[in-house]
């Protein structure tokens, strides 16, 4: 799990406490492009190479977006990553809904998120740690 | 569920909240790592040796190993180390000062196993409220009937069933086991069933289970379980005795599939081998959920 690549906190959380404070937020350039209570479709934006330029595209018919749907607990995961709600807040929601233990829970989330993640749909704040 | 475990050599029950995150499935020496969402609770570990352990030294060099790795600028390798102990239940508890690792050493004379927990924070409360429930349950599990108790599955199984096999995902476990004959026993657990299932009927997910697992679903019937819905599966499997894995008999299978709504869970119990292998009852090896 890591946050944006050129900040100072893009490393990833050293213990568990940590790792459970951390903030996922939505990209903000997704699209939402359906919702419901069980399902979320979203479309990101593509990024092509420097070298690949627009009449390329155009020919090769590139896409500009790619759609993603997600799964029942992946769009539950992806509709609480408001910017506010922590790692362990969604894991507890989670384990709540579906009677799971803690860390199995956990496992899970973190697998989402890192999917999340990895597919350009979310990133994730480390929070810094308070100084005693 | 109560928090229990049972697994090599010892079963105790453990404080709320403690789960197991680590494991080793090897009689001889292993472990296991035990946390919270506060983070490490402690480990035990069980180890073969040849002749009595002298407990309370050995946990003087641990002590003395793991202060080197917490303070090593100012570790003093000639410090004198006296350590505080007293017994509870079958174990020799022993710790030295507040904060530091606090541990605890039993020792099964006729197996030859030492079994030593391992906290990472002494204190007087977590010694009465937490560590003294897992020192006062321990019992023995090396008889007859071997238990294993791990993420929500209870098994009691003869002593030549060996755990050859122990897959842990998230919400998604199988114990199999098997003993001298190949005679193999499949126990599972499942979270999120609606997810598993996504709408889908209890025989088509046994189907596709069975698939998986390389064995020819013969049929399946709608039988309930316990008192749930559930799946009643024949099948057959390659036998697998040495090197006949692509060549072998095929071997009569059994098994039954049923989901808990209210825990929402599904449970799966198999059983594959040999046709003149006396099949075990069900209710004799899962323990009622």
């Amino acid at each position: 799990m890591m946050s944006s690549k050129n900040t100072e906190s893009a490393r990833i959380p050293s213990d568990l406490r940590e790792q459970l404070t951390c903030l996922p937020v939505r990209n903000m350039n997704i699209t939402v492009l359906d919702q419901d209570d069980q399902r979320v479709a979203v479309e990101v934006p593509l990024k092509y190479p420097w070298f690949v330029f627009s009449f390329v595209k155009k020919v090769m018919k590139l896409h500009s977006t790619k759609s993603i749907e997600l799964d029942a607990v992946g769009s539950r995961v992806f509709k609480m990553m408001d910017g506010k709600t922590t790692v362990e807040d969604i894991i507890d929601d989670v384990k709540d809904k579906h009677l799971l233990t803690f860390f199995e829970a956990r496992a899970l989330v973190l697998e989402y998120i890192r999917n999340l993640v990895a597919r350009g749909l979310a990133a994730v704040v480390v929070q810094q740690k308070q100084q005693s | 569920m109560s928090n229990h475990i049972a697994w090599h050599w010892f079963e105790c029950d453990l404080p709320d909240k403690w789960e197991v995150t680590a494991f080793t499935n090897n009689a001889r020496e292993g472990k296991l790592d035990f946390h919270t969402r506060e983070g490490y609770q402690g480990q035990v570990s069980w180890r073969y040796c040849k002749q009595t352990p002298a407990e309370l030294r050995i946990m003087t060099e641990v002590y003395r190993s793991e202060q080197k790795k917490r303070y090593p600028d100012t570790f003093d390798p000639h410090a004198q180390i006296n350590l505080r102990h007293e017994r509870i239940g079958a174990y020799t508890v022993a710790w030295c000062d507040d904060g530091e690792v606090c541990q605890a050493s039993t020792w099964i004379a006729d197996k030859n196993i030492q079994i030593q927990w391992l906290f990472p924070s002494f204190s007087k409360e977590k010694l009465k409220q937490e560590w003294t429930t897992i020192f006062e349950s321990f019992q023995r599990n090396d008889g007859d009937i071997l238990k294993w108790e791990m993420f929500g599955l209870q098994v009691s199984l003869p002593s030549d069933f060996i755990l050859e096999e122990f897959l842990c995902y998230p919400a998604n476990v199988t114990m199999h086991f098997v003993n001298s004959k190949r005679f193999g026993i499949y126990v599972r657990r499942w979270g999120l069933p609606e997810v598993l299932l996504n709408e889908e009927s209890l025989e088509c997910f046994y189907g596709t289970l069975i698939h998986t697992s390389g064995c020819r679903l013969i049929k399946t019937e709608p039988e309930a379980v316990y008192g749930y819905q559930g799946v009643h599966g024949w099948f057959e499997k390659r036998g697998n005795i040495g090197l006949d894995k692509l060549s072998g008999r095929w071997w009569p299978g059994e098994g039954l599939l049923w989901m808990d709504p209210q825990e929402k869970r599904m449970y799966a119990f198999e059983q594959v081998g040999p046709k003149k292998h006396k099949r075990l009852e069900m209710n004799d090896v899962l323990k009622k959920h």
